[in-house]
């Protein structure tokens, strides 16, 4: 839910939970359990698992709202909170073994080519070096990049080893600068190769 | 990558595929880290999710947050706030056992000093005469237990239970099984100090499961008060019978036996039709 212009914006509503406001954290849970759920769904297929992490997640933010700086957005910091939460679940309920379906195989859903122009989508050079990735890699970058994991605690999301972790962001690593050095991008092919 | 958020914000189709894991990983990746940003897409994301989910959500994070929940504890494989629910039953609380314990010392002395009193079995039915308190009472303990598992005023917990998501039939199965298991253990153990029949400890588990079955099943019928009540009712006035026949042990004998295996079978089956009747709505 947007805030209203009369609503406390979510660093207050932080403050307040800090100060052991339930009404505060109800009103955080109604602003970010939506798309948290939805992030948290791209990570782990289960729904039970998500909904319990999603839980969590709330109840550590009630622990912990004094830890938040004040600076950087809450949304961010109540991902960091919970990519952790589901990471524990994960390790507790060897839920890495039920990886969503669509990372090993094709959607479900297919966004028309279509619908992704309408949508104003174009498939930029990092797309394309993306997509040359394999799903291992691309989850490995995800896990460190995005999420800003530390590789053992990606290595328990992902379901592989530690030492995997490392060797896939590697990789993919090399493979990213290779593909976006190699692959001529509109702009060049203007200047024409040399 | 900001070329794919034509208007500065991420388009709602967009959204949905993202929602439905079907756009790829660079175009996921673009939506999550304007999203931790952007709270306009934020709540256009979050309108992805159904609202029913989210509601049953909230109501579960405030049981555990009022139950102290950690968040981090998971006792033999079961939520913790279940277990914290199953805990704030009143009849597994020791105050509860110890009164238990006292009305089953109280009317299982009286049932031997009875005995002793008399100098010993005057042959079949005077001491069968005193163990019909014994008789009334024990199968009532365990339905007091049962009982005060689902009497909303007798339980703090209970706006919590209200409150729950899962099923008040779930919740109250547990609890009811849970009560009599543990009401069911001094009962056992006074009717080993009765003086009586040797199979006497074994008799009270059939009559009691359908004293408490018949409880639960009027609760689907009638208020829970009124049901506890009638299932009471019932057993006592078999034993006051019986007694009046001067044959009290016959209820826990074989007639009485099958009469409550019978009676027990229809509860359950009466349980299982109506159990949707059980839902968290009568305990408000």
């Amino acid at each position: 839910m947007t805030p209203e212009p009369g609503e406390p914006d979510d660093a207050v509503l932080l403050r307040d939970v800090a100060r052991g406001d339930e009404d505060a954290l109800a009103a955080l849970y109604d602003r970010h359990a939506g798309w948290l759920t939805v992030r948290m769904t791209r990570r782990c297929a289960r729904p039970d698992v998500v909904d319990h992490a999603v839980q969590d997640t709330f109840l550590a933010v009630w622990r912990e709202a004094r830890s938040y700086r004040g600076s950087g957005d809450v949304a961010a910091f109540i991902w960091g909170i919970g990519i952790r939460r589901l990471i524990d679940l994960t390790r507790r309920d060897g839920a890495a073994r039920h990886r969503p379906p669509w990372r090993a195989a094709e959607p479900q859903v297919v966004v028309s080519a279509e619908d992704q122009v309408l949508a104003g989508l174009e498939h930029g050079r990092l797309g394309q070096a993306l997509a040359g990735l394999s799903p291992e890699l691309r989850a490995a970058i995800e896990a460190t990049v995005l999420d800003g994991l530390t590789c053992a605690e990606a290595a328990v999301l992902l379901g592989v080893a530690e030492g995997t972790v490392k060797s896939r962001c590697h990789r993919a690593r090399q493979a990213l600068r290779a593909a976006l050095a190699e692959s001529p991008s509109p702009a060049r092919k203007a200047w024409g190769t040399p | 990558m900001t070329e794919h958020f034509s208007s500065g914000h991420a388009d709602r189709v967009l959204l949905a595929g993202y929602a439905a894991g079907a756009v790829d990983e660079a175009t996921a990746w673009s939506i999550e880290a304007h999203v931790t940003a952007c709270t306009t897409c934020r709540s256009a994301l979050s309108a992805q999710v159904d609202a029913g989910r989210l509601a049953r959500n909230r109501s579960v994070l405030h049981v555990r947050l009022a139950l102290g929940d950690t968040g981090r504890t998971r006792r033999w494989g079961i939520p913790d706030h279940l277990l914290r629910l199953l805990a704030a039953t009143p009849s597994l609380r020791r105050s509860w056992l110890l009164s238990v314990v006292g009305v089953l010392a109280v009317v299982t002395g009286e049932a031997v000093l009875a005995r002793y009193s008399l100098g010993g079995p005057v042959r079949g039915n005077p001491s069968q005469q005193a163990l019909v308190p014994f008789l009334l009472v024990a199968p009532l303990l365990a339905l007091a237990g049962v009982a005060a598992a689902f009497m909303p005023w007798f339980d703090p917990a209970y706006r919590l239970v209200a409150a729950a998501p899962f099923s008040g039939f779930t919740l109250l199965l547990v609890r009811a099984t849970s009560a009599l298991a543990v009401a069911m253990v001094p009962v056992a153990c006074a009717a080993f100090a009765v003086p009586g029949p040797s199979w006497l400890p074994a008799a009270f588990l059939l009559p009691s499961l359908a004293v408490c079955a018949l409880a639960l099943a009027a609760v689907t019928v009638v208020g829970p008060l009124a049901a506890a009540a009638a299932a009471g009712a019932v057993w006592v006035l078999a034993v006051l019978l019986l007694a009046g026949a001067h044959l009290p042990l016959t209820v826990v004998q074989w007639h009485g036996q099958a009469v409550a295996a019978g009676v027990l079978l229809a509860a359950a089956a009466v349980l299982f039709l109506r159990h949707d009747r059980i839902e968290l709505g009568w305990m408000r």
